[in-house]
């Protein structure tokens, strides 16, 4: 909502200055947006006028006008012929004086030969507005006084935020209610002479259903004349963003702001015979906008005999009825429309207006005569001509909304100990009437402007409103035993909440935890978006149907257009970002939801390498790889206490995202617990990814139900005797898992072998095709004795059995 | 026997002489061999004894002769020691590194600060009483909206504020959805607090169409405005802890609270310069709040008359600016590794509150 300071003292007397009345505002609910106050700016500049003007010897389209600014000098300055005239006042800048717009100083210069002394501001230079006309002042403005002292010009803008449920407050007539309420003036009747008319107008007017428009209000003005408006009313609807049009037009739209009253006038010349409101009817309508709209059947339409629509109730007029300077006589139209009814028609054809927004949230039945008599009166003023009576159909409507308000309840939620008659006083202040009241009780009848008062907890928003929240004192929370930490309060106890999939859903595992975890093995957070694009998404999509991808349906770009079927799909972003800027060794993570068709949202926590590590002269350098992956889902494990190696199957089936023979997945009960490996090739070159990348994901979903694992509490014994090393290297065929030896040595004796650990790995063997080779070093140690050469070479012997029999590898002579 | 007893002392001085030559415990060992050894100098000496005749002579000389071996043993043991103790220094002179060269990298990354701020926050509120709990970020018209007590021509509902999916769905606007499914499920007395992402139509400096929200949720018997007052003030203290702050409660409206309120903060000290002009004397809105509509109360059948309390939604975005002076929210989605790098908090930085 925007309105100019001047106007707003229109309704309001009051000493308050605007920064105080601006306090005052914030304090009602309102949030200033902005206010702009170019009083210093106008500070600089004089009223000056044109008094004489010839042609300039040297360029047809300059002239040489003369100009009088009060100091009995003229002084020549070379202008554009543009809306300059004889008798017309202006705006001078003298030399010295700084252009607000473009902070050039202003010289006298020559201009083709003609010196010329000063400037003549347009609207532009002064930041009035976005014209490059030259600023015309009002005929009274005195010559050679600061612009300052011209009030319509240095009137301060303000723009406020309305509260939703506050379109009392999209007229300026309610904000000045509001303000009085909280002590800060008067309210000004409303100022319009008792219009008298001249004649009966001959029209009928027929309502198809007063649902439709239960109050509807008419008069004919005859004879009028048509100009442009009075400078103080342009300007005003000018500041505020509405372009002037003609007096008539700037009236209606002057109420609509001042009132909250949207109006209309048509050409009565234009319309043929009487008029109809009706239900539109799959009808074309062209509207003021010059746009042409298709009707279905749910709007309100104002037709005349021929059925020609003349406009779009509530919302827009039609150009075939609009008024222009030709016009003599009109029909003024103000009125109550169904609220809901506009609502539709300005969602489903896309029209708002000032109109609309007004109309779509209901108007105060009060103003609908207020509206055509202020503006019937201004009318008179301006333009003219002769009045008719007003028609009116249907009846003010009235709601009569009674409230209560008990003096417990305004105690009880406000935590004060305001009383009813504290609180009838400040409700009476914003209009609201004692209808009746009893010992704990008041009814309050609410004003015919509140829309939005319909239960005490109103009652009692407004009492504190006005009363102002300073008012109230700050206690803390009470102290229960109920309350104090959060392991017994009933949301974590009750297994209602475990499952994730349940509307409410806690998280067993503390995920912050995780993340630091991550950053302590080399990883940053990061935040991806949670929708990525079509191509993107499609590379993710791990089910591989299509229409398993959510979609925006109305996406803000196309960057953000699918819903993340997997984490790692919008790393992709990430990357691309950062490797424009030349890094490209990325080590990040993210623990985000990825989303599925059917609303099931995952959490995942996802892991990103690629590049090579941080090195220096110390630490060489270093390529990621899946290792490093691996690594990192592993320690997720170790840090939940879940023994990821003997208790779930590693096995390749990974997305197709992943490198096919560079990644796997853990597999824990059916469910996978996390996929990790290399980002396929061909994602890689598709987005340019630096080489080496690879990725991971946990499910956090499945790594809950791990924790519902028992944890088994081994007893441990220190052995006071010393450990024995041993080293073997074995010739395996190329596709036995490594683990599977691993876990083939470790059965010899799983006593007295502490620890076997791959030292190294040769995949290519000469002249042994199919074969590779694995060293792997075991370190036995007893906890009776000091481990025997006997023992030793028995245990050796099983080991080298173990490994034949699990892989038919062979121990290799070293 | 004079001259033996003369060429004993200049023996000894001999071999002064001697050492004073020799620089490596090689040399010395050879040279010590030489006096000591089974063929040595003192060896040869001491088998001239027995054939000394005069018995007393061959007492004193006896004794003598001891007596300088002693003192040559002690001359080389002071040699040695000499010797030793150079050679050491030598070797750790040689060993003298530049300590000043880095060191191997550390390999720590960061928690993003939208984590961290969380963190803090839900750290406060849990030692108050507060427990956590989550909901969808996918919700239906019926949750994120009308019974929220937002009707259809509220402005929120307008399409192009809110992002609808193919399945017929939504993303949640906000995290206020979960009131009901809370009041669903369980029953007053409660303290919750939840966390997570919404979504708007929107994007600019100041907005993002994806962004967190937090809020906190308390149904009992008796919280009124004025604990409402009390915890939001003690909260924003506490989030600000080092930055002075002046807070205002100022009316507003949300459809799911009545009475609401937003509140302002003003900080008391200077700001950073580029934008000390203005905002930074002027009040910051900071999160929206009030008393839960009894429509909203209605879904878990409470009497609105047996049970009140407040809700509080925060912009997690929003603090996260303010606090750490950061100018465009896009920045925090935009994931440069130097922006993580430097707004990003060391995975243990609790002690040390940036």
């Amino acid at each position: 909502m925007k309105f100019t300071f001047s106007w707003l003292k229109e309704h309001i007397k009051s000493d308050l200055s605007l920064n105080q009345i601006l306090e005052l505002l914030v304090k009602l609910g309102f949030e200033v947006e902005s206010i702009s106050d170019n009083k210093e700016i106008f500070d600089k500049f004089l009223v000056a006028e044109i008094v004489g003007c010839v042609p300039h010897p040297n360029n047809e389209e300059l002239n040489i006008y003369y100009i009088d600014y009060g100091s009995n000098n003229l002084i020549p300055s070379v202008n554009k012929n543009s809306n300059l005239y004889l008798g017309m006042k202006c705006a001078l800048g003298l030399p010295g004086t700084m252009i607000p717009k473009t902070g050039r100083i202003i010289e006298n210069k020559k201009i083709d030969d003609v010196y010329s002394y000063g400037l003549i501001l347009s609207y532009e230079d002064l930041l009035l507005k976005d014209r490059t006309d030259i600023l015309e002042l009002p005929e009274t403005a005195i010559i050679g006084e600061k612009l300052n002292n011209i009030f319509d010009l240095n009137d301060p803008l303000i723009t406020l935020s309305v509260p939703a449920n506050r379109n009392d407050c999209l007229g300026i007539r309610g904000i000045a209610r509001d303000l009085v309420a909280l002590g800060s003036g008067t309210l000004n009747d409303l100022n319009y002479k008792a219009n008298s008319s001249n004649f009966i107008p001959s029209m009928n007017i027929d309502v198809y259903d007063n649902s439709l428009c239960p109050y509807f209000i008419i008069r004919v003005i005859k004879n009028l004349k048509n100009l442009k408006s009075p400078l103080w009313m342009k300007n005003r609807l000018e500041l505020i963003g509405i372009k002037s049009v003609n007096a008539l037009v700037d009236i209606t739209n002057y109420i609509t702001i001042d009132l909250c009253q949207p109006l209309h006038i048509f050409d009565k010349n234009k319309i043929n015979g009487d008029l109809k409101i009706r239900l539109s009817n799959q009808e074309e309508f062209i509207a003021l906008n010059g746009k042409k709209y298709i009707l279905d059947d749910r709007s309100i339409v104002l037709s005349d005999t021929s059925d020609q629509i003349l406009s779009l109730c509530g919302i827009i007029g039609g150009m075939n009825s609009s008024v222009s300077y030709s016009t003599k006589d009109i029909v003024i139209e103000s009125a109550i429309f169904d609220s809901f009814r506009i609502l539709n028609t300005s969602r489903y054809l896309n029209i708002k207006t000032e109109s609309s927004i007004r109309f779509e949230k209901g108007i105060d039945p009060e103003s609908v005569i207020n509206g055509i008599e202020l503006a019937t009166s201004y009318i008179l003023d301006i333009c003219g001509g002769e009045l008719s009576d007003l028609i009116i159909l249907g009846k003010k409507p009235t709601k009569n909304v009674l409230v209560p308000l008990r003096q417990k309840k305004l105690q009880s939620i406000s935590g004060t100990d305001l009383n009813l008659n504290d609180g009838s006083k400040l409700l009476e202040s914003l209009g609201f009437k004692k209808n009746y009241c009893d010992y704990e009780m008041t009814e309050f009848l609410v004003p015919s402007w509140r829309f939005d008062i319909e239960i005490e907890e109103d009652l009692i928003e407004e009492i504190l409103r006005i009363k102002g929240y300073d008012y109230i004192n700050e206690l803390p929370l009470f102290k229960e035993k109920d309350f104090n930490g959060n392991d017994n309060n009933k949301i974590t106890t009750s297994s209602d909440f475990y499952e994730i999939k349940k509307p409410i859903f806690i998280l067993k595992i503390p995920i912050l935890d995780i993340k630091k975890l991550l950053t302590f093995r080399g990883l940053y957070e990061v935040i991806g978006w949670s929708f990525v694009s079509r191509k993107i998404g499609n590379y993710f999509n791990q089910n591989k149907k299509k229409e398993d991808i959510l979609k925006i349906s109305n996406p803000i770009s196309n960057e953000f257009i699918i819903m993340r079927p997997s984490i790692l799909a919008s790393f992709i972003s990430i990357i691309s970002y950062n490797q424009s800027y030349k890094i490209k060794n990325l080590n990040f993570f993210e623990i985000g939801f990825q989303y599925e068709f059917d609303n099931n949202q995952r959490l995942v926590i996802g892991g990103f390498r690629s590049g090579n590590l941080d090195w220096n002269w110390a630490e060489k350098k270093r390529y990621v790889d899946i290792f490093d992956v691996k690594g990192d889902v592993l320690e997720v494990f170790n840090f939940i206490g879940f023994d990821l190696v003997n208790k779930t199957n590693l096995v390749r089936n990974a997305p197709d995202y992943y490198h096919p023979n560079k990644s796997g997945s853990f597999v824990y009960k059916d469910k996978t617990l996390a996929f990790f490996g290399d980002i396929h090739p061909h994602i890689v070159s598709e987005f340019n990814l630096s080489y080496p990348t690879v990725a991971f994901e946990i499910f956090y979903d499945v790594l809950e139900d791990t924790i519902t694992e028992k944890y088994e509490n081994k007893e441990f014994h220190i052995s006071y005797f010393p450990s024995v090393i041993r080293d073997f290297c074995f010739t395996i065929p190329k596709e036995i898992p490594s683990e599977d030896v691993l876990k083939a040595i470790k059965l010899a004796d799983t006593d007295l072998i502490t620890s076997v650990k791959i030292i190294d790995s040769y995949n290519e063997l000469k002249n042994q095709i199919g074969k590779k080779s694995l060293n792997f070093q075991v370190t036995l140690e007893s906890c009776k004795n000091t481990l025997t050469e006997e023992e030793i070479n028995k245990i050796s012997k099983k080991i080298i059995e173990n490994v034949f029999k699990k892989s038919g590898g062979i121990l290799r002579q070293m | 026997m004079n001259d033996d007893l003369i060429s004993l002392k200049e023996f000894l001085e001999e071999i002064s002489k001697k050492l004073s030559s020799i620089f490596t415990i090689k040399d010395l060992e050879e040279y010590k061999l030489k006096i000591f050894g089974k063929k040595g100098l003192i060896t040869s000496l001491l088998k001239k004894i027995p054939f000394i005749e005069d018995k007393e002579k061959r007492k004193e000389y006896g004794l003598k002769l001891n007596k300088t071996k002693l003192e040559a043993a002690n001359i080389f043991k002071s040699k040695e020691d000499f010797l030793i103790k150079s050679d050491l220094h030598y070797k750790l002179e040689k060993e003298t590194i530049d300590i000043t060269l880095s060191t191997r990298p550390s390999n720590l990354g960061k928690i993003h600060i939208i984590s961290h701020v969380i963190e803090t926050i839900t750290k406060y509120f849990c030692s108050i009483g507060f427990s956590i709990a989550f909901s969808s970020e996918i919700e239906d018209e019926n949750h994120n909206f009308t019974m929220l007590n937002i009707p259809y021509h509220h402005p929120a509902r307008q399409l192009h504020d809110t992002f609808y999916l193919s399945n017929g769905f939504l993303l949640r606007t906000h995290t206020t959805p979960i009131q009901v499914h809370l009041l669903k499920i369980v029953k007053p007395p409660f303290r919750i607090l939840t966390y997570g992402k919404a979504y708007r139509y929107d994007y600019d400096s100041t907005h993002t169409p994806m962004f967190h929200q937090l809020e906190g949720i308390v149904l009992d018997k008796s919280s009124n405005i004025s604990n409402l007052k009390g915890t939001i003030t003690d909260f924003l203290n506490y989030f600000f802890n080092e930055k002075k702050i002046e807070i205002r409660f100022r009316p507003s409206y949300f459809p799911f609270t009545e009475p609401s309120a937003e509140v302002d903060i003003k900080f008391l000290h200077n700001r950073k310069e580029k934008d000390s002009n203005k905002k930074s004397n002027s009040f910051l809105e900071v999160l929206g709040c009030g008393m839960i509509h009894p429509n909203i109360l209605k879904i878990g059948n409470i009497n609105k008359d047996e049970f009140q309390g407040f809700a509080f939604g925060i912009g997690v975005e929003r603090l996260a600016m303010l606090k750490y002076e950061i100018p465009d929210i896009r920045s925090f989605y935009n994931n440069d590794m130097r922006w993580l790098s430097h707004y990003g908090l060391h995975p243990l930085s609790s002690i040390r509150e940036r």
